[in-house]
């Protein structure tokens, strides 16, 4: 035990590993924050198809050689939630088959111009810590460490500025657009709001597993927890604890991140899940 | 993306094929063949001594053997993208021995220690050179072994590119908790 | 003057109109029954006078000190809802979000309106409860509460007994009837025509010949036959 603690403190005497945890924590709070929303609206995918569009526009990013990388991602990001969120109103289209369309996509797209352009000597390696994260979030810089506690202030400030009218779009948009609420432009601020959680986020877990960082906390609180407030912040909380916990364990381990993440995340789903139906907390 | 291909170049390149166009020269070494004219014995396995083993580990800075897997790789990382700040400091690493060499008609070897990320699917090696500054494979471990190397490290530029190398290096017998 | 009117109102999507030609007005104080076979276009009329939906054609004015945005509705549940973790607290009082861009907390008037409404719609002893475990004429009551944050002046229903049991039914029957009663104008979409006979003081049919008047008129009318027969098939 003493042993342990004592290869604890040596590791969080690494700055890399203090960035990583300030980084790993405010990332999953911004992600459980509105993942709560995204579940609800049955916007779930839409978290999934913007993280491999997000891998495409980092292959380009790649492929351009932009010093960079992150200026050009997050617009491109923000611009495919945009068009998704509203391919997604359009009853016209089908908006799932859009969605996987658009993932898929760049998906093949990113992965065929890193084979063809990239000058990168492992390849493979590239495309594995982009879709799993690898070690990413441990090699994180302090620009990059600076710009992740800057967008997530702003991320969670909105949400607690935003959080009455997201809980109304979210519960009944029609309601909500017909008392006068401006439900697009609510809509199209979470489209932008999760781009950013999405690009923070893959450095974190990789762009494979980000979308397990939004929804699983979500899903876990609302095994347990009837009202929206509870929800959201057992989320945040749930989401937190998960993500310290599983980074400790990972690089205690030497395990992958993002996979010990998304595992402890999973673990905690079934907890609450048999602790819901335990309580009678979830209607069948 | 640019940061990873940093990792690939500075790494895998430095130690399997950087030596690409490199011709022998004093030199690319400068620390390494300085070094090496003091010490002409091979420091390589049975003389190393337990005592000797203690106060390297003493001397050491960087201990990347305690570190897991993904600290390790992590480290390494940092070493590599910022290499001055590591500067002169003992590294002692773990990892699997890969040879590399140039082309051309005087072919040099690289020697290198390769940490795996956890996921395996990222690599990394750091040269090192012993201290006898030898440059034949017979020196070395053999290739595929698990190696413990104690040296100094240091960096170098070549064809524009930062290259990290320990230098004056020593291997360590394993331990058996490797 | 009427708070609502509709002049040649044509209806539908992308072009291809469910409704043409159709004038109305509500009063303040009417009980307006919309009627018709589905996909007449009760709902499409509904939201168009919600402005969710842009009419194709013709116009829809508000008046006597209504505001356009000033209309309490009362949708068909959603999918969404069914299984929504929300108080029913919560849910109530999100019927004071406001047209004004900065409204952003509910103030201590807004929650006192909340308050009120519960009280109303005999909800106040629910008000920590989850609205997913409610029963279909509670949840009803709760959505009906928050239309009444949103207006004191005009209700829009969206068949608001359709799922409910007879005696559920019933009291939602009673609590419109009240809320017409202290002068709240309503305007329902309805499938059953006992509620129509009993209440509506007015009545729209869609379907292949609109008609539109006061229920004397309508159960005159040759309309009232064909909607019954459709009603027996």
């Amino acid at each position: 035990m003493a042993q342990l603690t004592e290869k604890i403190a040596l590791y969080l005497s690494y700055p890399f590993v203090q960035y990583a945890l300030v980084v790993g924590v405010l990332v999953a709070l911004c992600s459980s924050l509105l993942g709560v929303t995204l579940v609800l609206k049955r916007f779930s995918f839409i978290g999934d198809g913007l993280s491999h569009t997000a891998f495409g526009a980092m292959a380009i990013a790649a492929v351009l050689n932009l010093t960079n990388e992150i200026l050009f991602i997050l617009p491109a990001t923000i611009l495919c939630a945009v068009l998704l969120l509203r391919v997604g109103q359009n009853a016209k289209i089908k908006g799932d088959a859009a969605v996987a369309m658009l993932s898929v996509g760049s998906l093949a797209i990113g992965y065929l111009l890193m084979n063809l352009f990239s000058n990168s000597a492992n390849i493979s390696g590239d495309v594995c810590s982009t879709l799993f994260g690898s070690t990413s979030i441990l090699t994180l810089s302090k620009t990059e460490v600076w710009l992740c506690v800057v967008l997530s202030i702003i991320v969670v400030g909105v949400f607690i500025v935003f959080y009455n009218k997201l809980f109304a779009v979210t519960f009944d948009e029609n309601f909500a657009k017909a008392v006068g609420t401006n439900t697009d432009g609510y809509n199209l601020l979470i489209a932008v709001i999760i781009a950013v959680i999405i690009v923070l986020a893959m450095n974190l877990v990789g762009s494979l597993l980000v979308s397990a960082l939004i929804i699983f906390p979500a899903l876990s609180a609302m095994r347990i927890f009837k009202t929206f407030r509870a929800v959201t912040i057992c989320a945040a909380v749930t989401s937190v604890i998960c993500s310290f916990v599983g980074m400790m364990l990972s690089i205690l381990a030497g395990t992958p991140v993002g996979a010990t993440i998304v595992a402890v995340d999973i673990a905690v789903f079934a907890l609450y899940t048999l602790a819901g139906s335990l309580t009678g907390g979830q209607k069948a | 993306m640019k940061k990873r291909m940093n990792i690939i170049t500075c790494g895998l390149a430095m130690c399997l094929f950087a030596a690409c166009g490199q011709t022998q020269s004093d030199s690319a070494f400068p620390v390494a063949v300085s070094q090496t004219e003091e010490a002409h014995q091979s420091p390589v396995q049975s003389d190393s001594t337990g005592q000797k083993d203690e106060e390297q580990e003493q001397e050491v800075d960087v201990d990347l053997t305690k570190l897991s897997s993904i600290m390790c790789y992590s480290e390494v990382y940092t070493m590599v993208t910022y290499p001055e700040q590591y500067w002169g400091k003992t590294v002692k690493m773990t990892g699997e021995m890969v040879y590399g060499m140039s082309s051309g008609e005087d072919p040099k070897y690289y020697f290198a220690v390769l940490i795996a990320d956890a996921l395996a699917c990222c690599q990394q090696g750091i040269e090192f050179v012993l201290e006898s500054g030898s440059n034949d494979p017979k020196d070395y471990p053999a290739i595929g072994s698990q190696v413990t190397v104690v040296g100094e490290f240091t960096s170098y530029e070549e064809n524009g590119m930062t290259y990290c190398q320990l230098v004056s290096a020593k291997v360590l017998p394993q331990e058996d908790t490797q | 003057m009427a708070q609502l009117i509709c002049r040649d109102l044509s209806l539908g999507y992308e072009g291809k109109a469910l409704i043409e030609h159709l004038n109305f007005s509500v009063e303040k104080g009417d009980y307006l029954c919309i009627v018709g076979e589905n996909g007449a276009g009760k709902t499409t009329l509904l939201k168009t006078l919600l402005h969710l939906h842009a009419p194709l054609h013709g116009t829809i004015e508000a008046g006597d000190g209504l505001r356009k945005d000033e209309i309490g509705y009362l949708p068909q549940q959603t999918l969404v809802q069914r299984d929504f973790p929300a108080s029913v607290w919560e849910i109530v009082l999100s019927g004071c979000q406001r047209r004004g861009k900065w409204h952003l907390f509910y103030s201590s008037a807004d929650k006192q309106l909340a308050r009120q409404s519960m009280e109303k719609m005999n909800i106040t002893n629910l008000s920590k409860r989850c609205y997913r475990e409610l029963s279909g004429g509670q949840q009803q009551r709760v959505l009906l509460a928050r239309a009444l944050c949103a207006t004191q002046k005009l209700l829009l229903l969206d068949e608001p007994v359709s799922g409910l049991d007879p005696k559920a039914t019933e009291e939602m029957y009673a609590l419109i009837r009240s809320l017409n009663q202290e002068g709240i104008t309503i305007v329902m979409i309805s499938h059953d025509l006992s509620a129509v006979a009993s209440d509506a003081s007015h009545v729209l049919h869609l379907g292949k010949k609109i008609f539109f008047g006061t229920k004397q008129d309508y159960l005159k009318s040759e309309n009232v036959h064909t909607f019954d027969r459709k009603g027996d098939e």
